[in-house]
């Protein structure tokens, strides 16, 4: 199977979806890092991705949970707090998958776990690839980081992403961005930057500035945007657009 | 023909007649102004200059005797005559008060400084608590309840020893469990309020614990109340001190439009 789109330079970015269907044996981490890991369950079926520079990642039908600590230490006290959330159904998986255990071959037992058939597995994958090849313009580097993009099981999309400690992670409207010395915080009504020296930065309706403690990255209440949060947005949504 | 000439002539005659009139009045006029410059200048005597020098000779005004009234009518309303104020004598009377007064002060303080006496005066301290009486009532009226449920987590050594610890960064249960000296349950006895309060955070990838911003903040309040306390208990009786408070809120100002308050006591 194959999915192709033209990039904007005219190249085309093609994708493979592996012919032979698989099962995992056992469970697998995806990622795994100092401020997040990712966890598949033990049985999810797979198949590989493939581009023309080789394997880039797996297309999974399962669970996979996951857990980020969204928490930024700063001279004042740790700001933020842990997410934690599930993928369910079908996602991808692009990255190094150096550290993937020996695929099973899957059979229609494998499939009848998850309550879905190798047919409408395979087409699900194909659409998804199919659509974020056309969306984005770039090749994958598996070198650079590890994504993972899927719903969870309220429908919810998800994408995050880990690259040299810095975790992404896009949670249907709202996006938090973690490195070593800032925490970037969008939800519904705001953009939060707030630095380990303890300085924060939010913008939204109630826009102030100084010291604070921004708590629940997704649980934080606020009304209501402003033109600089909607940019920010529309920046974030050219990440996760191709899967709505 | 004749008759029309004739009266022509008359016209012409007639019309010289009128610009020598005018030129006569005008000639008066100027004569007029002439004699006034001269009195103007018979006002002002001419100084010499001494011998050798270039400076050209000064004039300086001569009392002249009254000017005859002028013909113009008076005005409809005249101004009374301003009253004369003579600042120059008034400004050196003053100065001369003023340098009398200094000179008091400093022999009354050369005197005290020279005799080596010491004025011993009750310590005066004025606060001006009119913005933040308002916080303050607030503050007052918060509840025990409310106070325990901030306070109560912090009221253990070990739960205050680990706030201490994790202000150095993220620990692990094992490293708090190490430094505290209790294991397990125990441990989790005291981190458990500590969380629920929001003075710690625990990771969810690697179980890490954080002193949040609220913890530190809890903690070094901790600490200044004891500091505070602590100096209370040990301090001497301060008899000689007196405290002004000038609790000059708005729904506390004294109506004094029926006028002013007679006793110090309304004060």
């Amino acid at each position: 199977m194959e999915c192709q789109s033209r990039r904007r330079s005219g190249e085309l970015v093609r994708f493979y979806v592996e012919d032979r269907l698989s099962v995992l044996p056992r469970s697998y981490c995806p990622i795994s890092a100092e401020r997040v890991i990712a966890e598949i369950t033990e049985g999810t079926v797979c198949a590989r991705v493939l581009s023309d520079e080789g394997p880039v990642g797996l297309a999974l039908f399962g669970t996979c949970r996951f857990a980020v600590d969204a928490i930024l230490e700063t001279t004042d006290g740790a700001v933020g707090g842990p997410v934690t959330g599930e993928l369910d159904g079908t996602f991808v998986i692009f990255g190094d998958l150096s550290n993937l255990p020996e695929l099973e071959g899957a059979d229609d037992q494998s499939f009848q776990r998850w309550n879905v058939s190798p047919d409408r597995f395979v087409k699900q994958v194909t659409d998804i690839l199919d659509e974020m090849a056309a969306k984005v313009p770039r090749s994958v580097d598996t070198k650079r980081g590890t994504m993972l993009a899927g719903e969870d099981s309220g429908g919810i999309h998800t994408i995050l992403v880990e690259s040299e400690d810095r975790v992404v992670l896009v949670r249907g409207d709202h996006v938090v961005a973690i490195t070593d010395d800032a925490l970037v915080v969008v939800d519904d009504d705001r953009v939060s930057v707030t630095t380990s020296q303890g300085r924060c930065v939010e913008i939204g309706r109630n826009t102030r500035l100084g010291p604070t403690d921004s708590g629940h990255p997704f649980s934080v209440p606020y009304s209501v945007g402003t033109l600089p949060f909607r940019a920010l947005r529309r920046s974030w949504n050219k990440w996760y657009d191709w899967w709505r | 023909m004749t008759d029309t000439s004739d009266d022509r002539l008359e016209r012409e005659i007639e019309e010289v007649r009128r610009l020598r009139e005018t030129l006569k009045r005008e000639l008066e006029e100027l004569r007029r102004e002439r004699e006034e410059l001269r009195m103007l200048k018979r006002d002002y005597k001419e100084v010499p200059s001494p011998p050798g020098d270039d400076v050209p000779p000064r004039r300086i005004p001569v009392a002249r005797p009254p000017r005859p009234p002028h013909h113009h009518p008076p005005p409809p309303h005249e101004h009374p005559p301003r009253p004369v104020i003579d600042l120059e004598a008034l400004a050196e009377s003053l100065e001369d008060m003023m340098a009398g007064l200094g000179e008091q002060i400093s022999l009354a303080v050369k005197g005290v400084t020279d005799n080596a006496v010491r004025v011993r005066s009750p310590r005066v301290r004025v606060a001006h608590s009119r913005r933040r009486s308002k916080r303050r009532r607030d503050v007052e009226s918060i509840p025990p309840e409310r106070m325990a449920r901030v306070l109560s987590p912090l009221g253990n050594v070990d739960r205050l020893r680990i706030l201490d610890f994790l202000k150095d960064g993220g620990k692990s249960f094992n490293e708090i469990e190490t430094y505290i000296g209790k294991t397990g349950s125990s441990l989790t006895h005291h981190l458990t309020p500590l969380i629920d309060a929001g003075y710690v955070v625990k990771g969810a990838v690697r179980g890490t614990y954080y002193v949040t911003v609220a913890g530190r903040l809890a903690y070094r309040l901790a600490q200044w109340l004891t500091s505070q306390v602590e100096s209370e208990q040990t301090a001497q009786p301060r008899e000689s001190e007196v405290r002004v408070e000038f609790e000059d809120e708005e729904d506390e100002v004294p109506d004094y439009d029926n006028g002013m308050p007679e006793s110090e006591e309304e004060w």
